[in-house]
């Protein structure tokens, strides 16, 4: 590059970050000494913030440079832009929920945003991350506003319980996770991304070993995949559902994308971690898929669904390991990458879908998460029991939906790159996913309803709006998923 | 493996480093316990000898005013530790750390305000 970067290149590259974090402190501030009793404005602002990051993210994408910033620590490529309009994306449906959802629950509070914000620039430090240490810090920035938002709902002593069973487990897998970066840094001495692809193969040790090890247990841990997947449906069911929504989309997108970037970079020794990779993914589509079966809640459900989605893909992480083996495998490796993007997506916009289906159905006196609460909802709201469906379609995997899509490029991504066994397991499982998805559906739809009709929400606006737009993506994504794969294509 | 040979020797110091200084303060309580005479009081044997009676045992819910303060001053502490090093490098590097350590100290500020505004500071 001629002349060295100054700093007002590298601030100009993680501008959207800027904004995010300017936002959060005005809304702070704000919330405390300015307008102190007008609540709405808090979440106004929020999504005033969050369109200019995710606009200038796209105009960014647009104009795509690919420079590392902050000494190479951060490597704003194709898949740190795509991975952050994915987040802001999350972010803004997310904001858009909980603005229903804290009004109707009566859990106002001017906290709520500023910590979302500030985890959303966490999550996207993460999916830009060059540097072990940079993903590490974007993890933390990620999870201390989790572990604050799981309890955010105080008076209620599970969402206390699921606070801080998320805490106490995230910050073990935090120390692996850190452990793992300290072996692989003895064996390579580097933590950057980018030197460490040139450098492990030929520092194969035991001690690299290990540290992959205990790199596997740190991310894992956040992906929720079996067997570290213990925390997830305590707190998915704990945590206030706008929590739950955002955290199941935000923290899988980043979890994913890290795990993306770091077995990018190790896979000149992929002999090493794809055994267990591949025993991991099987473990968690086989069981995630298994314990969802059981469910009797709703929230309860998408967190073992969340864990099979973990499973497949872990799938594409597995297909990754064969990228430098000739061009069938550099091409099943592009596959993988493009394809987990476009399953992120997916899975972001069912996923908040289903769970902001709920929001809308919650109010004052009742939460709604038991799959008997929405038992014929179709007499009651046939509108919200048909996007519901098409969310549960959507996660099932059947076409014409988002979710088959996403589902359709990893498959063809490990069947191109050889993992036969695991494209058959995945195809296998989703026929088991399919019959809880499915409950639901027949539960809304062919069974009486118990009660009477249930009271409106007080205030739906936001909900309504997240629910249509997701349902809108699920669908028009799902039958032209081209306009999202020129967005998604450019990571290769 | 690529890691220089010397670095090895370089830990052992820290080893007998370890050794020398358990084996030290090992040798320091035996000798006490040796020599002292021993004449327990319940009074001694209390946790702070010179403090309030203790009521039961540390298993009971405390007032969460203490972990805020606590949290408050970390915050300030931390922020005092950074100002040593930016004073004595600040000539090098001139305008441009004055801003940075403006933004860090004014980060810092709202969290207080935030703090001071949702009451945190108040005892009731």
């Amino acid at each position: 590059m001629p002349g060295s970067p100054t700093i007002w290149d590298d601030l100009t590259l993680i501008l959207p970050l800027i904004v995010l974090w300017i936002t959060s402190f005005v809304l702070l501030l704000g919330d405390v000494v300015v307008w102190k009793k007008n609540r709405d404005l808090n979440p106004i602002l929020a999504i005033v913030g969050t369109l200019i990051a995710l606009g200038i993210a796209v105009y960014q994408t647009i104009s795509l440079t690919g420079d590392k910033a902050f000494a190479r620590s951060l490597n704003m490529d194709a898949l740190a832009q795509v991975s952050m309009i994915a987040l802001l994306v999350t972010g803004l449906l997310a904001i858009l929920l909980a603005w229903t959802y804290l009004k109707n629950r009566g859990l106002e509070r001017g906290e709520y945003y500023p910590l979302m914000l500030l985890s959303v620039s966490g999550a996207a430090l993460m999916g830009a991350a060059n540097d072990l240490i940079v993903l590490f810090i974007g993890l933390e920035i990620l999870s201390f506003a989790l572990y604050v938002m799981a309890g955010f709902s105080r008076s209620d002593i599970r969402s206390e319980e699921a606070s801080i069973k998320y805490f106490l487990l995230g910050a073990f897998a935090s120390a692996f996770l850190l452990y793992g970066i300290a072996l692989v840094y003895g064996a390579t001495q580097t933590t950057q991304l980018s030197e460490l692809a040139s450098r492990v193969h030929s520092a194969q040790t035991p001690m690299l070993v290990a540290g992959i090890g205990l790199l596997i247990v740190g991310l894992g841990f956040k992906a929720a995949v079996i067997p570290f997947h213990q925390w997830t449906p305590d707190v998915y069911e704990g945590a206030p559902t706008s929590v739950t929504a955002y955290m199941a989309g935000a923290a899988k997108i980043a979890a994913f994308v890290a795990m993306l970037r770091v077995f990018d970079s190790l896979a000149p020794v992929s002999s090493v971690w794809l055994g267990a990779i591949q025993a991991l993914a099987v473990l968690t589509m086989v069981f995630g898929n298994l314990l969802a079966i059981a469910q009797t809640n709703v929230k309860r459900m998408l967190a073992y669904s969340s864990i099979a989605h973990a499973g497949y893909l872990m799938v594409a992480i597995a297909t990754l390991a064969h990228r430098l083996d000739g061009p069938r495998g550099a091409q099943a490796g592009e596959l993988a990458m493009t394809g987990s993007l476009f399953y992120l997506f997916a899975y972001t916009f069912m996923t908040l879908g289903a769970f902001g289906v709920l929001i809308y159905l919650s109010n004052r006196g009742k939460d709604y998460q038991q799959i008997e609460d929405l038992r014929g909802l179709v007499r009651h709201d046939p509108r919200t029991a048909y996007a519901m469906l098409f969310f549960m379609l959507s996660l099932g995997g059947i076409p014409p939906t988002m979710g088959f899509m996403g589902k359709w490029q990893i498959f063809y991504a490990a069947l191109s790159g050889g993992e036969i066994m695991l494209a058959i397991v995945m195809a296998l499982t989703s026929v088991m996913a399919a019959f809880y998805y499915l409950k639901i559906v027949y539960v809304m739809c062919f069974e009486e309803p118990r009660e009477a009709a249930p009271a409106p929400a007080q205030f739906s606006f936001g909900a309504s709006l997240s629910v249509l737009l997701s349902a809108a993506a699920t669908i028009l994504f799902g039958i032209m998923p081209g306009l999202l794969y020129t967005l998604t294509g450019l990571v290769r | 493996m690529p890691a220089d040979q010397s670095s090895d020797f370089s830990y052992l110091a820290v080893v007998v480093f370890t050794f020398v200084g358990i084996a030290f303060i090992a040798f320091n309580l035996l000798l006490a316990r040796l020599l002292s005479p021993s004449a327990p009081t319940p009074e001694k044997l209390t946790t702070y000898e010179c403090g309030v009676q203790p009521i039961g045992d540390a298993w009971r819910q405390f007032n969460p005013r203490y972990y805020l303060f606590a949290l408050l001053f970390v915050v300030f502490d931390v922020e005092a530790v950074f100002l040593y090093p930016w004073a004595v490098a600040f000539r090098q590097v001139g305008a441009f750390a004055v801003a940075e350590m403006l933004i860090f100290v004014g980060l810092l500020i709202a969290g207080l305000i935030f703090a001071w505004r949702r009451e945190a500071l108040q005892w009731e």
